[in-house]
């Protein structure tokens, strides 16, 4: 089982950007959604969101993040 | 209504013992990831187990919105170990969800329909926490998918699982007949869902390689 990296962003409140609150390694997107709920659950999020980490596009010189 | 008070009793008893396998299994769980959320599933499965137990309560006249009336009946209730074995493997544990979860899910649905609207309303918060652990399920039955051991060992297990628990449905179905509720799900009912489940996760790889799996 191969698993990727996502990062995980998180909204508490409403007009607020969405701001990084951790990683977690998941097998499948949906997996990640999964996991996403409940290890981040310390906060009640208004929107919670995950992205695979090799999405992000680097931009100081760097080629990715 | 103590025929009612039987099927809450019957569905307080298999999210007892499914909460508490679930809470074991998750140490085992193939990643770290998978094991908070093992767990976190386990203690909302037992927080299902904990209102169905003071719903029954209520129903008796023993007292359902006594904290420690119901905590006794938690701490008295019987063990299920042949209505949810301990799982041998990660196989197992998606097996015993992918048919006792789903069950227990078509049991909510039904009392979410009941003519007691704050059997409604009970039934209604469980089904919503219960779309995360479907999601979960079908999150991994898609992995699963992919790893021919691994859908073996799910589809061995879900075999097993049915042979069981479709008497089962089919004995409460009986109870809630007999507490005037209409249509309630039997065992074939849950074969079939469990069929179209599988139709839509573990066999849909055979023939799409598109699925959303990580390479």
């Amino acid at each position: 089982m191969d698993d990727a990296c996502y990062e995980v962003l998180g909204r508490s409140r409403r007009g607020e950007p969405l701001r990084h609150v951790g990683t977690l390694r998941a097998p499948s997107d949906a997996l990640a959604r999964a996991y996403a709920r409940w290890l981040y659950d310390e906060e009640r999020w208004l929107d919670l969101a995950v992205v695979r980490r090799v999405h992000l596009l680097g931009v100081d010189g760097a080629g990715e993040a | 209504m103590s025929a009612l008070a039987d099927v809450l009793g019957g569905l307080a008893a298999a999210k007892h013992g499914l909460g508490y396998r679930l809470a074991f299994a998750g140490l085992s769980a193939p990643a770290i990831e998978a094991a908070v959320a093992t767990v976190a599933l386990a203690q909302e499965e037992l927080g299902h187990a904990r209102l169905l137990y003071a719903s029954e309560l209520r129903l008796r006249g023993g007292g359902g919105e006594d904290e420690g009336a119901v905590g006794a009946a938690i701490q008295t209730a019987p063990p299920v170990p042949e209505l949810v074995p301990a799982p041998d493997d990660w196989a197992q544990v998606l097996a015993t969800l992918a048919t006792l979860d789903t069950a227990l899910s078509l049991w909510l649905e039904t009392l979410a329909e009941s003519a007691e609207a704050w059997l409604r309303s009970r039934a209604q918060r469980m089904l919503d926490e219960e779309t995360f652990h479907r999601d979960y399920l079908r999150g991994w039955l898609d992995v699963a998918a992919a790893e021919p051991r691994l859908r073996e060992g799910v589809t061995a297990g879900m075999s097993v699982a049915l042979a069981r628990y479709r008497p089962w449905m089919d004995a409460l179905a009986r109870r809630a007949e007999a507490a005037g509720i209409a249509a309630p799900p039997s065992g074939a009912r849950l074969e079939s869902t469990v069929s179209a489940l599988v139709a839509g996760t573990l066999e849909r790889r055979e023939g799409n390689d598109d699925a959303e799996t990580v390479s």
